[in-house]
Parts: structure tokens; sequence; C-alpha cells
């Protein structure tokens, strides 16, 4: 059996009604099948003997995100809006962060906008590009993009985080798979860096300025941090109702002006829509859709 | 209301939703026998519900009901 069948497997053990959006969200190509695999592999090696928790997590996520679906439909705005309420109501709860986190792992591999996105970072930023210098990732979370960018950077790694328990959890990750020792993993808010001049000519920010109150200072403080000419990878999500998420995108435009607006030279775009959808039709029901952005430094 | 009327109004609702003016549906049909109506879908046809006919699901009611006979009878529940 391969490593995806096995989660697939495992998944539907578990939460059998969950096989046809499964079945939804097969990649649209031989090569993104075969990174699938790739990364299914990895996420294995994760989870060890635990593959069922994880699918637990992946369960109550799925549940969350529709109950947060609703209150988007109704309302046209997410639950939450301010960083505060959502450290109180999420970050601060370690037993929902846990469930959180694990259900975001096989998410890598069983939402097709997760693996779209994945895609589009290792062919399209790690591999055109990337590979000297010195590289940032704010926000590593399960370390999947960190490691993988590791593996081809042979310069400096780093990853900032504000939260010491994510920092924790990252390290763990990197430590399974075998990472380099070498990544340096900090304790450190970006807005509140010490200005000690140091400068970075890949920086990564994906799936973190839907949780800020003011994304566009995010990506301002990161251009400061960053090389002329160096590259960054911006992946957030539109129309995404979660239980963490804060900033509402209403379009993959939105995302794709605002790091314009930051400073930056837009090199390629990826849209990629939920499980089973078109963009046409996501764009047309506000289903959510994964923006991927690859920008420049003049 | 009778239940005649709540499955018209389910299935011009899913019609809207899921674009497919030739849709067929009865008490027996389930979520996975319509091709699009996934979970999201199905939480859109409630919110469209909760419109057109003055209630309210509740979070846990995301979860696709069995068929649309089931989702009938909820429904009947809550205009009592």
């Amino acid at each position: 059996m391969n490593h995806y069948s096995k989660i697939e497997e495992t998944v539907l053990s578990i939460w059998p009604t969950h096989a046809a959006a499964l079945s939804r969200a097969q990649p649209d190509s031989d090569s993104k099948k075969k990174l699938r695999e790739e990364i299914s592999k990895l996420i294995l090696e994760l989870t060890g003997d635990n593959l069922a928790k994880y699918v637990h997590g992946y369960h109550w996520m799925c549940r969350m995100v529709l109950e947060e679906e609703m209150v988007f439909r109704r309302t046209g705005r997410y639950r939450l809006a301010s960083f505060a309420e959502t450290d109180q109501l999420v970050y601060a709860d370690p037993e929902l962060m846990s469930k959180y986190m694990d259900g975001l792992l096989l998410s890598q591999v069983l939402w097709a906008n997760h693996i779209e996105m994945l895609d589009y970072y290792i062919n399209d930023f790690l591999g055109t590009g990337a590979g000297v210098g010195s590289h940032l990732e704010v926000g590593p979370g399960h370390g999947l993009l960190l490691y993988l960018a590791a593996r081809v950077i042979k310069g400096r790694v780093t990853a900032w985080d504000i939260s010491a328990t994510s920092i924790e959890q990252t390290r763990a990750a990197l430590s399974v798979l075998g990472a380099p020792a070498s990544i340096r993993l900090d304790k450190q808010n970006l807005f509140d860096c010490p200005d000690d001049g140091e400068t970075f000519d890949s920086v990564v920010i994906s799936e973190v300025l839907e949780h800020l109150e003011q994304p566009q200072l995010a990506l301002h403080a990161l251009r400061k941090r960053m090389e002329s000419g160096g590259r960054i990878f911006v992946n957030a999500p539109v129309n995404s109702p979660a239980i963490d998420h804060i900033y509402l995108y209403r379009s993959p435009e939105e995302l794709v002006e605002m790091v314009k607006e930051c400073g930056f030279e837009v090199e390629s775009v990826r849209i990629a829509p939920a499980s089973g959808y078109t963009e046409a039709r996501a764009r047309k029901s506000d289903v959510s859709i994964s923006c991927g952005v690859i920008a420049r430094c003049p | 209301m009778v239940r005649a009327q709540v499955l018209e109004i389910i299935r011009n609702n899913l019609v809207e939703i899921l674009d497919n003016d030739q849709l067929q549906v009865g008490e027996q049909t389930s979520a996975n026998e319509v091709e699009d109506w996934d979970s999201l879908n199905h939480v859109r046809l409630l919110i469209s519900l909760e419109a057109v006919l003055n209630i309210r699901f509740e979070p846990e009611e995301t979860a696709s009901a069995g068929n649309i006979g089931e989702l009938i009878d909820l429904i009947l529940t809550k205009r009592q």
C-alpha cells in the first residue's frame, strides 16, 4: 500500500462518509499525485503510530470549518475579528490547538487546494530562484514547508513564530524528518524585531496573513527585511472561514493588490479552489480559494 | 406547511445552489446521489432554507441529513 492510501484508508475507517469528499480532492495531474505521495510519506513519518489521533483532529477541523461556514454565510464575515479574541478562544486552548494542528497536517494531502499550493511552492518558488542565500519562514507550523526549503537551500535557514509552543512543535517535526540541525527557530514577533540589520533572500509566509488584523503591516515588515532581488512566497485563503481566521480576503485580487501595495513586484499567482470546485464556480459562490503569490523585492 | 411544499422549496433552492435546473429529487434522495451536493453546498442549502422558511439550524446540523425526507422531518420539527 502506498503512503497516501494508508492515510486515506485510516480516514475512511474512522469517517466513512468522507469518501465522496476525498474522491473530489484528487490531484489533476500525475505529477501532483506523485507529490501527494511524497508529502504523505513525510506526514506518516510525523504521525508515527498515532495516525488515528491525527485523523480525529482532521475530522474535528472539517466539522469546525463547516460550522464557521454557517456563520460566514449568515453574516458575510468571519466570526472573530481581533487577534486578542482569537488568542483567548483558540491559541490559549492547548487541547483545541493540538487537534487543529493534527488536522491541518493531514489536510496537506487530503485537500486539493493544499496539494496545489505545495506544487506551486516546490516548483515555482523553491525550484526557480531559491537555493542560495538566506531564507526565512514566518509561522512554520507543521514544518513541512521549512523542511522542503532546507533540502534545497544552501544558505542560512531561519523560522520565526510568536508562540514558543509552536516553535517546539516545528522543532520536533524537523527532528523526526531529519532536517539539518542548523535551522534556526526563533520565538520572534515579526512586528517587534530588533533592528540588527539581518536580511533574507527568500521569505515564506504561508497561511499566516489571514490570522492577522492588519496583514499589510506584516508584508511591510518583511519587505524591510529582504534584500533587493529577494523573493517572497505568500499563501493566504480567500473566503475561507475558520475559527482563527480574522482577516477576510474576498477575492484573490485583494491579496495580490496588497502584496503590490507593500512594495513587491508580483512574479506569478496561483489560484487553487477548494476540492471539487473550478475557479469559476468557486468565485461565483464565494467558496474558499487558496491564493499563492510569488513576488520580488525591486 | 405540508411535506410536498417543503420538498419543492428544497428542490428549488438546490437548483439555484447547484446551478442545475434539470435536478430531480425526492424524499429518498441523499446528498451523495446528487452531483456537487457536497458538505459546503449543504451548508449553503441550510442557510438559504433559513431565510425562506424563517427557521434556524444549529451548528451540529451542518452534517448532511441521511436523505431529503429526514431534512424535511427536521424542518417540520423546527416550524412546529
